[in-house]
């Protein structure tokens, strides 16, 4: 059977304008349990998971049993990106690395904070970063904005995959910074060592297209902390709960 | 989406500027430079009181060679100042004073310039192919005779320490295997 991609099209476009008029819809005529959205992850699969219960055990309605009695439990839904705030923290990962410049002698720390702006759940971040590496010869401090996926996030193991731009700073004594701008990749892996947390192994090469071009090529051993999302998703799953 | 990552990758490649870079050359105690026209760096390490480096270059024509010495940009090494000779002919005799400084001899019927590389203040420079900060004695170009000329590198203090002599205009790269490059990755890397 062949479709035209326009009615895929039509499809798609419609099933996303209708998506948040229902989400809001929802709480009004749903069940106590969806009343008030729910403040973490948890506590909105176990609300969900509670109302689903309550449905499953529920009783055949009696004779004499009122409309609302025999009115069926609503059907549980998928918690998407618009129904966890911008400022949830479920959204955000903090991580930080010790990273080794392989070309240009530099070793210290890169804090970064990961933000996941459209499903919680899923490996799509956005990363800013930072980074102190004291050097022989200088001090190198670069400031960074990026992309990063987490492939299968909510396994034991997940591919890292990354791009970014890079404001690089290099401090000496003597003489006025020298600054540069500087793209880069990454292709790491990552195990979950406990529920949120995570240690990985960075690859991280890179190239200054600008002013004083040239290359770059850094590793990163790390350690990441998600305050909720893939992980809290993998967790719903094992206990049965919602993924959320 | 291969096309767009393609289309990006062209165009920063595209937009970097021509940065000149230098044919990396770790060296012994004697070398001869096979093409002297070509950009050149080397990395050499002065032992201490006595030490020359004594690089051996052959002009067919005359040839108006841009030459300066680096020093890595490293605590350790603030007192290290490593000077250059250019020994050869059309090159002025040395003044007394020059000549007490010269480590060696001149041979017969050859000039010398000397770089003293006195200056209180020291270039700084930020070498963006290796990603490293050097001080440097300041680019000069001399205007060389056809003919046998040596540069000779010591430090007239006798400090130990490493060094660089970037020296020479065209660009070529060819005869550079990638396991040259990695063998002395630590050389032009650190």
């Amino acid at each position: 059977m062949r479709i035209e991609s326009r009615w895929v099209l039509v499809a798609l476009i419609g099933a996303l304008a209708a998506a948040p008029s229902r989400a809001l819809a929802e709480p009004a005529a749903g069940s106590p349990g969806e009343a008030s959205e729910p403040a973490s992850g948890a506590s909105a699969a176990g609300a969900e998971s509670a109302s689903g219960a309550s449905a499953a055990a529920s009783p055949e309605p009696a004779s004499g049993a009122s409309p609302a009695d025999t009115e069926p439990a609503p059907r549980r839904r998928r918690v998407g990106w618009y129904d966890i705030p911008a400022r949830d923290p479920r959204r955000v990962s903090i991580g930080a690395n010790l990273q080794v410049d392989l070309l240009g002698l530099a070793i210290g720390i890169r804090p970064e904070v990961l933000y996941r702006p459209f499903r919680a759940t899923r490996g799509f971040n956005l990363r800013f970063g930072f980074g102190l590496l004291p050097g022989p010869e200088y001090f190198f401090l670069p400031i960074d904005v990026g992309w990063r996926q987490h492939f299968v996030p909510h396994h034991r193991v997940t591919l890292e995959l990354g791009a970014g731009y890079e404001q690089q700073f290099f401090f000496v004594r003597d003489a006025a910074a020298v600054t540069r701008g500087y793209v880069f990749a990454e292709l790491g892996l990552a195990v979950r060592v406990v529920s949120r947390a995570w240690i990985g192994v960075q690859f991280v090469p890179g190239w200054a297209p600008f002013s004083h071009p040239g290359p770059g090529i850094a590793t990163r051993l790390g350690f990441r902390w998600d305050f909720g999302g893939a992980t809290d998703r993998a967790s719903a799953r094992r206990r049965g709960r919602a993924p959320v | 989406m291969k096309r767009a990552i393609l289309a990006t990758l062209v165009l920063l490649l595209g937009l970097s500027p021509r940065g000149q870079a230098h044919r990396p050359t770790a060296v012994e105690r004697e070398f001869e430079i096979e093409l002297p026209e070509v950009s050149h760096a080397v990395y050499g390490e002065l032992a201490g009181p006595g030490d020359v480096y004594t690089i051996r270059l052959t002009f067919a024509r005359p040839f108006a060679m841009p030459i300066e010495i680096l020093v890595p940009h490293r605590r350790k090494l603030e007192q290290h100042r490593p000077v250059f000779a250019i020994v050869g002919p059309g090159l002025p005799a040395p003044t007394p004073e020059e000549a007490a400084l010269l480590p060696r001899a001149l041979p017969p019927g050859a000039g010398v310039y000397l770089e003293r590389y006195a200056s209180e203040e020291r270039l700084v420079i930020f070498e963006s192919f290796s990603r490293r900060m050097f001080w440097s004695s300041g680019p000069i170009a001399l205007a060389l005779a056809p003919g046998d000329h040596e540069i000779w590198v010591f430090a007239p203090e006798g400090t130990p320490g490493d060094f660089v002599l970037g020296f020479g205009v065209e660009e070529d790269f060819t005869g550079i295997g990638c396991d040259d490059f990695a063998r002395d990755w630590g050389t032009y890397a650190y």
